[in-house]
């Protein structure tokens, strides 16, 4: 490979992959483009800051509700959590030497996505460290198991509430199925409707996961935040779901098994297609994508290979931004971590877009159309020019060689070395060019 | 969002400059824009319950599929229906002769997801895969080509797929910052001839402007801020005849409430929404039609965990001083246990293509071959609605 190319791919790794360059890593990433990718998806991962576990959260929100009048407590003790986890998440992204792996574990996280309402922003940020972040190079099925047992998605999707009509606890009650949880797993999470299940999958799948739930902010410490089976709620008797019959209790084999059919798969391949790649994404990529979680039993860390090794994907415009990635991007390209609340959730909150939850349990949308907004274009100028303020003087020309490298257009290269240019100015620009607006 | 009192000052001057040149021909073709019939479309997140916003006075099983979830006191609205009690605006218009109830529309689709559902309403087509932006877009577009000098906008922050397409529409929503003339003239040179990025800097500069003073000094929710918003920009000569907005918050699995709770929370914002349109919009009121639904309805029977789970048919409105009051679009299935869809939900009454063809035909004077072949393609069977106009 020649170095024009290298450098090239190495520029391409970092913003396209990664969340945009940070100091030399154009340089590193340059040397091996393909092997920088995949070496970050190579052991544990980094260390996570301290912040609350879910059961702390959980313990904290119980004893505030416990007050009288305490809405307005809660809803303080929720939002500041949240705020605080977003803070927290995106300093890391700012910092991090593997973007690429937090790429990809805010795009796990968007494909479980959590439904905002609820304890959701209590607890999402304890949620993506607790059930995405370790299991980013394992199979997408402990993925999936992960992240569909957590009290946050359990309580996100209403199931802790679905009894069996036929269970202890719903004949005595006549209380009965929430499918909310049933529907999404089928729907969103695993086979998509390629699997062409119908309502009665729907209703079979909800009555086999009758019982999923967890031990809230009042059970015994050791117990407190963790899944359980609640028996008294669980309706009696085998189920068939899509043609499959799993005895009473089976829920997570079902689960699992869904996780590792071939349209599961194909549902996976194309997300991630149109995640990295384009909006519409060549077909003979995404075959290749979903062959490779085929072939290796749902590792993630082969379809990671196979996207960093897939010509398409190192081709193409790029897409644009999303508002995270905008955020992220450019505290990298101007070298500081964001370092207040009001900036990073009050941005995010303001575009719409925070990458622990999403306002619907599809996760927030790749579409370039969506983002690619007048108001998007005027809440990062606004941005563009608060970062360029903080960033001070400094040499504007070489700070966007260093985040942009040999996507470094002739225009904007002209534009930002001409002397009647303040330095905060030239830095808003760098920001709000063309290329550092995509990826 | 207040406005900044020098850009208050120079708007005002440039309106009297405007008023000035309102002579001749110019003048006569602004009466014209004026008189253009006004389009304004809500979408409802999340899955409305229909059966809460306009519960059957004669049905005898609400009560019994619905339990604790039943309006029992609910205001009157239409013959059969009443209103929820959350709603006492839409119920003074629905006195006044504004309101039409479609008590059980539904999608052409019946996949009871949220995403799908949502986009066959946005898209306007069916089939999975062929959508060409949105068909309030296209219907802008069909507009603008005959001769009508249509735009939208959508008062969302982030694009939604209704108003995407070949034709301006859009997304601008009041609290977006504004980009300084200096900036704005550096971009422009940045952008050079990337045709995206500077139509996306000229719409912000154009929109900015008119939404912060179509947005000045309105008040109460944000909903109902954005609400107004559009109706003052639908009721100005040089602005939107379209409009188009957003809200969440209708999926109901748990904890749904009866005359208070989540759910009633919901409905008194949009209501006050409804209200806050209709004073934005101040006289082209009369020249004004109001799209509200959602993605699809909810089981007709509560599910027993204090929520209701995703259905098939829920109610639509059809609202505004250009609309003819009168009685229920499309049938009423009926919750008779034989009438349900798959023996669970409330059956489709009506098509919702068919009244959002029908509102474009009737009110914005479309026409039916382009209905079927531009807005709506493949729709020929779904015929348009009549008698909504008044």
């Amino acid at each position: 490979m020649s170095n024009d190319r290298r450098s090239r791919l190495g520029a391409l790794a970092a913003t396209r992959f990664g969340l945009g360059a940070r100091g030399d890593e154009i340089a590193r990433a340059s040397a091996d483009p393909i092997g920088w990718l995949l070496a970050q998806l190579e052991g544990p991962g980094p260390t996570p800051a301290p912040r609350p576990a879910t059961p702390e959260r959980l313990a904290a929100a119980h004893a505030v509700e416990r007050l009288p009048g305490s809405g307005d407590a809660a809803f303080a003790l929720h939002r500041g959590m949240a705020d605080a986890d977003l803070l927290d998440r995106a300093r890391h992204g700012a910092e991090t030497l593997q973007p690429f792996r937090e790429r990809w574990a805010l795009f796990w996280a968007n494909h479980f996505a959590l439904r905002v309402g609820g304890p959701v922003e209590l607890l999402a940020g304890a949620y993506v460290r607790e059930a995405v972040d370790p299991h980013l190079t394992g199979r997408f099925a402990d993925l999936a198991e992960a992240a569909l047992t957590h009290p946050a998605m359990l309580a996100a999707l209403d199931q802790p509430e679905s009894t069996g009509p036929n269970s202890p606890a719903g004949r005595a009650s006549g209380r009965g199925l929430n499918e909310n949880l049933g529907r999404e797993i089928l729907e969103l999470h695993t086979v998509g409707r390629a699997a062409a299940y119908d309502q009665a999958d729907v209703v079979e799948m909800a009555r086999l996961l009758t019982g999923w739930s967890y031990a809230g902010g009042d059970a015994d410490e050791d117990a407190r935040g963790r899944f359980r089976v609640d028996l008294d709620r669980r309706e009696p008797g085998g189920r068939i779901v899509l043609g499959r019959r799993y005895a009473e209790g089976e829920a997570l084999a079902c689960v699992r098994h869904l996780a590792g059919r071939p349209e599961a798969h194909e549902r996976v391949a194309l997300k991630v297609a149109r995640h990295f790649v384009a909006d519409a994404p060549a077909p003979a990529l995404v075959r290749r994508l979903a062959a490779a979680l085929d072939r290796s039993g749902g590792s993630l860390p082969a379809l990671a290979e196979a996207l960093a090794t897939a010509p398409e994907a190192w081709a193409g415009p790029g897409k644009f931004k999303r508002p995270y990635e905008f955020l992220v991007s450019a505290h990298r390209a101007l070298g500081f971590s964001p370092s207040d609340t009001g900036t990073v959730a009050g941005f995010l909150r303001a575009c719409g877009h925070a990458p622990l939850w999403a306002d619907t349990a599809a996760g927030s949308s790749d579409a370039d159309a969506v983002w690619a907004t007048p108001a998007g274009l005027a809440h990062r100028a606004h941005l563009a020019q608060r970062l360029g303020g903080q960033a001070g003087a400094g040499d504007s020309l070489a700070a966007a060689a260093a985040a942009l490298g040999d996507r470094l257009s002739e225009r904007t290269r002209r534009l930002l070395g001409r002397g009647d240019l303040e330095p905060a100015e030239a830095t808003a620009l760098l920001l709000l060019s063309p290329e550092f607006l995509r990826r | 969002m207040t406005l900044h009192p020098d850009r208050r000052t120079l708007v005002q001057s440039a309106a009297v400059a405007g008023v000035a040149a309102w002579v001749g021909a110019a003048n006569w073709s602004r009466a014209r824009a004026a008189e253009r019939p006004r389009l304004a479309v809500i979408t409802l997140q999340g899955g409305m319950d229909g059966l809460s916003l306009a519960p059957p006075l004669r049905d005898e099983r609400y009560h019994e599929l619905r339990g604790g979830l039943a309006i029992a006191k609910p205001l009157p609205f239409t013959a059969d229906f009443g209103l929820h009690p959350a709603m006492p605006k839409l119920a003074a218009m629905a006195k006044a002769g504004e309101v039409r109830l479609a008590p059980a529309a539904a999608s052409p689709s019946r996949s009871r997801s949220h995403e799908r559902e949502s986009e066959v309403l946005a898209a306007g087509v069916v089939a999975a895969g062929d959508a060409r932006g949105g068909w309030l877009n296209r219907a802008v577009a069909a507009l603008a080509a005959g001769g009508g000098g249509a735009s939208g906008q959508a008062l969302d922050v982030a694009a939604p797929l209704l108003a995407s397409g070949p034709a301006p529409f859009p997304a601008w929503a009041p609290g977006a910052p504004d980009i300084d003339p200096r900036l704005m003239g550096r971009l422009k040179r940045l952008y050079g001839d990337d045709p995206g990025l500077q139509a996306l800097r000229a719409d912000a500069g154009r929109l900015q402007r008119r939404t912060a003073l179509a947005a000045d000094g309105a008040g109460g929710s944000e909903l109902a801020v954005r609400a107004r918003t559009l109706g003052r920009l639908l009721a100005a000569d040089d602005s939107p005849t379209v409009g188009s907005l957003s809200t969440g918050g209708y999926d109901t699995h748990g904890g749904q409430g009866a005359e208070q709770g989540r759910l009633a929370d919901r409905f008194r914002d949009l209501d006050e929404a409804l209200a806050a349109l209709k004073a934005g919009a101040g006289p082209a009121w009369s020249r004004t039609a109001v799209l509200v639904f959602t993605e699809f309805g909810r089981t007709a029977a509560a599910n027993g965990a204090g929520g209701t789970d995703h259905g098939v048919a829920s109610a639509a409105l059809l609202l505004g001083g250009a609309v003819r009051g009168g009685a229920i679009l499309g049938d009423w299935p009926t919750l008779a246990a034989s009438r349900l869809y798959e023996g669970r939900d409330l059956a489709p009454g009506l098509d919702l293509y068919v009244l959002f063809k029908g509102v474009l035909a009737e009110h914005m004077g479309l026409d039916r071959t382009v209905l079927d072949r531009d807005v709506f393609p493949g729709s020929t069977t779904a015929p348009a609605l009549r008698g909504l106009s008044s």
